[in-house]
């Protein structure tokens, strides 16, 4: 009987000697393994980073690269020439639905009279030009540091909005930096 | 030869050419210091346009680059000034003798003259039109500003104002406005039995010479000067041809016994032009013991003349 208790008593001993030490080498054991799994999310997540910086960094570059060949272009041309990229630019940033950009390079005092807000402006952009334009340039004039250019403007595809002809005024202040305001 | 005489053939050569060769290495290298230099102070590159307002379009002579700045700078403050209708400031930028000559020295002349040309905020441009000895003519175009209306509901009117600027060598450059350029005091007489001319002052603008004169009948017959019954009766005669009067009004000039009359006399003349000017003719001057105007009568007025003749006063 005694040794029956015996035997018991080492079972639950070593039973409980086993769980210390389990919990022990968890203790000891389990920071370590958390700490590299963090380790790992972070390495990922470094990497994705990086990966994604990589990313925007080559798209900016490309964006500089074009932004120096449009430069250079600019640089080659006649001032009429620049005159009419100035015009497409901004008509292609209505079309592109990018009002926001195509605000930004109207005249100070034109916005102030014709288009408080950019949502004037959408309005009326929306309402008046055709969703892809076709362009004809069809005069300039110069009056000392200002431009009027006269343009056809029609739609690219069948449309039931007509031709529309318009004339705007633009002042060159640099290469591709210029004001533009246009007959409302 | 050996190799030792070349390498002491070079050795030599290098010896004997020391300083040459010094002063050619230091000189490159100074290019090269320079270039570098120039390279990196290039002017930045400007755009490009057909628009070059100081030089001029009669003949393509170039307003002297130390003026270019301080003549933008002033017409741009006078625009800014009759933009702002701050008429006091805007007069003063004048010469005195625009003021004199042009306003008769009065502000409200001025002040309404500025309110009819900017009825509305206006925008301008320049353009060098001539240059003659000192006197800098430019063309300011003045217009409504198009760039706040984008031309909407309007046709592009301009209006050109001819203003001169004279280099008088100090700083404090001043302007004048509707062409005008100068006067000039004249002090020519002419005078004999019957008629005593004066030619007492010359107003120089762009486009026009106009004289003071003063004449004086002396006689208890009549003068006629010019009643327009024959061509050519008073001209500025010039090596290019006759130049016929000008004047707003063109008014017989019938002078009365003991009469004096004050006129002026206006002939197109551009002040840069090359004519040279002969004399101020008078060709058919015409003492009459009566005179009516009328072509009834004219011959046997012209019969009964105590004298005809001509003049020619040298101005």
């Amino acid at each position: 009987m005694k040794d029956k208790t015996t035997i018991l008593l080492t079972i639950a001993m070593l039973t409980l000697l086993v769980c210390n030490i389990a919990l022990y080498a968890n203790k000891i054991l389990s920071p370590s393994i958390h700490n590299k799994s963090i380790e790992q999310q972070y390495q990922d997540y470094l990497e994705q980073r990086i990966a994604q910086e990589q990313e925007q960094e080559d798209v900016v570059v490309s964006d500089e690269e074009m932004a120096d060949e449009q430069l250079k272009d600019l640089k080659s041309m006649g001032e009429e020439d620049r005159m009419y990229t100035y015009i497409h630019t901004f008509l292609s940033y209505i079309e592109s639905s990018d009002y926001k950009s195509a605000y930004d390079l109207l005249y100070p005092d034109f916005k102030e009279q014709y288009f408080k807000t950019q949502a004037d402006f959408e309005e009326y952009v929306k309402n008046k030009y055709p969703q892809f334009m076709r362009l004809e340039y069809k005069s300039i004039e110069r009056q000392g540091e200002y431009y009027i250019v006269s343009v056809l403007i029609s739609s690219e595809i069948a449309t039931n909005k007509p031709s529309l002809q318009q004339r705007f005024v633009l002042h060159e202040n640099d290469f591709n930096d210029f004001e533009i305001s246009f007959q409302v | 030869m050996t190799i030792t005489d070349f390498r002491l053939k070079i050795r030599d050569f290098f010896r004997r050419n020391k300083i040459k060769l010094i002063v050619i290495i230091v000189a490159w290298i100074g290019i090269i210091i320079v270039n570098k230099y120039l390279e990196n102070t290039s002017e930045p590159e400007i755009p490009k346009t057909t628009y070059s307002p100081h030089t001029a379009v009669m003949d393509d002579s170039v307003v002297p680059t130390k003026l270019q700045s301080p003549i933008e700078q002033l017409i741009e403050k006078y625009v800014d000034f009759c933009n702002a209708k701050d008429y006091e400031n805007a007069y003063n930028l004048l010469t005195d003798e625009c003021k004199k000559n042009v306003f008769s020295d009065n502000i409200d002349n001025f002040k309404e003259y500025i309110d009819s040309v900017f009825d509305t905020k206006k925008i301008y441009n320049i353009q060098n039109f001539s240059n003659k000895d000192g006197t800098y003519i430019y063309t300011v175009t003045i217009l409504n500003d198009i760039m706040a209306s984008g031309l909407t509901n309007e046709v592009l009117e301009t209006y050109e104002e001819t203003v001169v600027i004279i280099d008088n060598g100090t700083d404090d450059l001043k302007l004048s406005i509707k062409g005008y350029i100068k006067n000039e005091n004249m002090d020519r007489m002419y005078e004999d039995e019957y008629i005593k001319i004066n030619v007492t002052d010359l107003k120089v603008e762009y486009e026009y010479l106009t004289y003071k004169l003063t004449i004086r009948n002396k006689t208890e017959n009549i003068v006629v000067l010019e009643d327009f019954s024959t061509t050519d009766e008073i001209y500025l005669d010039t090596d290019y041809g006759k130049r016929k009067r000008t004047d707003f009004l063109l008014e017989p000039i019938v002078i009365y016994p003991g009469e004096t009359k004050y006129y002026d006399f206006n002939f197109t003349k551009f002040y840069d032009e090359k004519a040279v000017i002969n004399g101020l003719v008078f060709a058919n001057v015409r003492i009459l013991k009566s005179y009516s105007g009328s072509e009834d009568t004219r011959q046997s007025e012209l019969d009964n003349a105590v004298s005809r003749y001509s003049i020619t006063l040298d101005v």
